[in-house]
């Protein structure tokens, strides 16, 4: 074994918390390698200072401190915390959704309908980014389904979400070290994580209308 | 062991002040203890770990069962501590703050425990962090890197840096396997034991 792979595997064993094999630490006494020798004096010095280290945390007893906490301000009813309902990014997608309802409920729902009167629904177009109303006078054979409302909003949120992406990404480590690239990776994956199932919330509550539509509304009709 | 915890959460969320109870006995000594180590100051500590356990409390509905229910109580801790560190470092340091000078002639086991304390409290936060979640709260590099959201690969690079800034921060102030009787002869025992 040579010098290199004695201090990787000297890693190793730190990293599992496990003992060298026998003769193990021998090698750097004998290599002459200096990075050898202060690997091993490293973890020699620091094997002796932990257990006092770990032991020296004194004991607390915290119990009627956080119940009179609770007490105060009670847990969330299961209901809620059990959808999963978390997050700011999971909130923004969820208000986007609602917004989504809304606009198809008034827009698609509105007394206003049937053919006689111009059909005003509050559906941004992807390049209205004031969100102008979009009229449609062609009557219900052109209205927009639900998906496709929900489409545009999508489509109109998109620029500031990218936006808001790229404000964040600031924050973050910066620099083209493995361990900044590791890390700006870790987070935007996380990030999409967290943001599916608010994804899939949208996909299914748009579902969900087009189902409570009356038949002759609906965009397969 | 596993359905006991699920089983208690459940009462938890079931709002069950015996099971809360229960809880927070559970897990105050180790969420004390990560405080304790990332803020260095047993009130500050106490405050962060009372918020952190009762807020672990409200929001069990969020962890997911099909994981360990540590760490997760632990990151909620580590982000309440992280915090707390970041108000300070906007404070001014006051004389009250700064460390008391090492007695380097008659150093107890507590005393070399505080000095290892000191140099923990100058590596930079994600070192800190990695070092204190290793070896006080003895989890895995897997473990630190799912609370962390860091690749396993970077908490072991952390978790090395960190080791290697403690000995030579040890050293600065005298501490060396070579100039500690204790610690030589920790020092031999370990190539004994190997
Ligand atoms: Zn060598």
């Amino acid at each position: 074994m040579n010098c290199i792979q004695w201090r990787e595997r000297l890693a190793e064993r730190i990293e599992q918390r496990l003992p060298g094999p026998p003769g193990f630490a021998e090698h750097a006494a004998t290599c002459g390698d200096d990075h050898c020798r202060q690997a091993l004096a490293d973890a020699a010095l620091l094997e002796a200072l932990l257990p006092d280290w770990r032991n020296a945390v004194p004991t607390v007893d915290l119990t009627e401190r956080v119940l009179a906490d609770l007490a105060a301000t009670p847990p969330r009813p299961k209901a809620i915390v059990a959808r999963g309902v978390a997050g700011a990014g999971q909130k923004l997608w969820l208000t986007a959704a609602a917004g989504v309802i809304i606009a198809a409920g008034v827009g698609l729902l509105s007394p206003e309908r049937p053919g006689t009167q111009p059909t005003t629904a509050a559906v941004p177009s992807p390049g209205d980014a004031a969100g102008s109303a979009v009229t449609d006078r062609s009557g219900l054979a052109a209205a927009p389904s639900p998906h496709e409302i929900g489409r545009r909003y999508l489509a109109w949120v998109e620029g500031p979400g990218t936006l808001v992406a790229d404000a964040v990404g600031v924050v973050l480590p910066t620099g083209a070290s493995r361990a900044a690239s590791e890390s700006r990776s870790a987070w935007s994956s996380d990030l999409m994580q967290r943001l599916e199932p608010a994804q899939r919330g949208i996909s299914e509550a748009l579902l969900l209308l087009e189902e409570q539509l009356p038949a002759a509304m609906h965009p397969a009709t | 062991m596993a359905d006991d915890l699920s089983e208690l959460v459940q009462r938890c969320l079931a709002g069950e002040p015996d099971a809360q109870r229960n809880f927070v006995d559970q897990f105050q000594q180790r969420v004390f203890a990560l405080c304790y180590r990332m803020l260095g100051h047993r009130q500050d500590a106490e405050d962060a770990a009372q918020e952190s356990l009762a807020r672990a409390v409200r929001h069990l509905g969020r962890w997911q069962s099909d994981r360990p229910l540590d760490p997760w109580v632990l990151a909620i801790a580590a982000n309440r501590c992280r915090t707390a560190l970041e108000k300070r470092s906007r404070r001014p340091v006051t004389a009250e703050s700064l460390p008391e000078p090492a007695c380097l002639d008659s150093r107890t086991g507590s005393e070399l425990a505080e000095e290892l304390q000191r140099a923990v409290d100058q590596l930079r936060p994600n070192y800190r962090e990695t070092f204190i979640l290793f070896y006080q709260q003895e989890l895995s590099c897997e473990e630190i890197g799912q609370m962390l959201g860091a690749p396993d690969g970077t908490i072991k690079t952390w978790l090395h840096r960190a080791r290697k800034e403690l000995a030579e921060l040890l050293r600065q102030r005298g501490i060396t396997p070579e100039q500690n009787d204790e610690l030589h002869t920790v020092a031999r025992t370990t190539r004994g034991a190997d």
